[in-house]
């Protein structure tokens, strides 16, 4: 489908281009606003996917919730001084190196097998996969989706133990 | 259809870069902030797999990453702003530890832009007796 193609390869160059950028950048704000636009572009290969609900996830939690964090912790409690972090010597090149080489390994090792995998052709995602994840959710997967309050609890616990250290 | 590879290999991509970045980088937001970007680039393989078999368990498993990527997210800063101390004011007379202060790398460090001028001073002043 030409369309997907577009589409993927629209999203597929903004998310690695501000990746790229993203941790290349001195300023940690303009790193934020760089990493909002590359959740940002994930989100749309979401959408690609049909995986709607994990596109509105990504959208509240990741872009609206956590970019949000980062960027009020940092012009709130971090001072002008330290916002630039600036710190290049040669362990950085040779680390920078040995990511590269890993890189080129795998995309050479993955085009060297690429016969053009078909999606198998099992059923496709429901058209209403969002009411399917509920499903699941709910019924099929309910320990799993109880145990994620755990960590939440435990954040909640940590954070409120942070702040009254703080205050005291 | 686009092959399942070309996803895997936008997250492969995506996920390298934050690693590098949180090798490289030496301010704890920079590190969390690569932390998140590793994270979103595994719900990508994660979400073609679900696509490419029709279920919707790899989504299920997306919505829980990113429940823990922005509960660790939220603890991860409170523990780096209570740690750092940054809601004081930065200033040059912080001592810093004998064995940084001999290490090439330190002594070769760029100096900090523009420090706060007026809030170092306000600092010093509140200091004197």
């Amino acid at each position: 489908m030409f369309l997907d193609r577009l589409l993927f390869d629209f999203f597929a160059a903004i998310a690695a281009a501000s990746a790229l950028a993203m941790v290349t950048r001195r300023n940690i704000l303009h790193a934020a606003i760089l990493l909002l636009a590359t959740l940002l572009a994930i989100g749309g290969i979401f959408l690609q996917l049909q995986a709607e609900y994990a596109f509105a996830a990504q959208l509240l939690l990741f872009a609206g919730g956590v970019v949000l964090l980062f960027v009020l912790v940092v012009m709130l409690l971090v001072p002008e001084s330290l916002r630039q972090d600036a710190s290049f010597n040669w362990k950085n090149y040779v680390i920078s190196a040995l990511v590269l080489v890993a890189l080129i390994e795998i995309l050479a090792l993955v085009w060297a097998r690429h016969e053009g995998t078909i999606w198998p052709s099992v059923a496709a995602l429901p058209p209403n996969n969002t009411g399917a994840m509920g499903d699941a959710l709910f019924r099929d997967d309910l320990l799993a989706f109880e145990f994620a309050s755990v960590p939440l609890l435990a954040t909640i616990i940590g954070v409120v133990m942070l702040a009254k250290r703080r205050t005291e | 259809m686009i092959p399942v590879e070309q996803y895997l290999v936008l997250g492969l991509v995506l996920f390298l870069i934050g690693a590098g970045g949180a090798l490289l980088r030496r301010n704890p937001v920079m590190i969390l902030m690569s932390i998140e970007l590793m994270l979103a680039a595994v719900t990508v393989n994660l979400i073609a797999f679900s696509r490419m078999w029709g279920a919707v368990n790899g989504q299920l498993f997306s919505i829980f990453i990113m429940a823990d990527a922005a509960a660790q997210t939220a603890l991860a800063l409170g523990i780096v702003v209570a740690c750092k101390g940054w809601a004081r004011p930065a200033t040059a007379t912080r001592s810093e530890p004998a064995e940084m202060a001999d290490s090439a790398d330190y002594r070769n460090r760029e100096q900090p832009v523009a420090a706060d001028a007026e809030e170092a001073d306000s600092y010093a002043e509140r200091l004197q007796p």
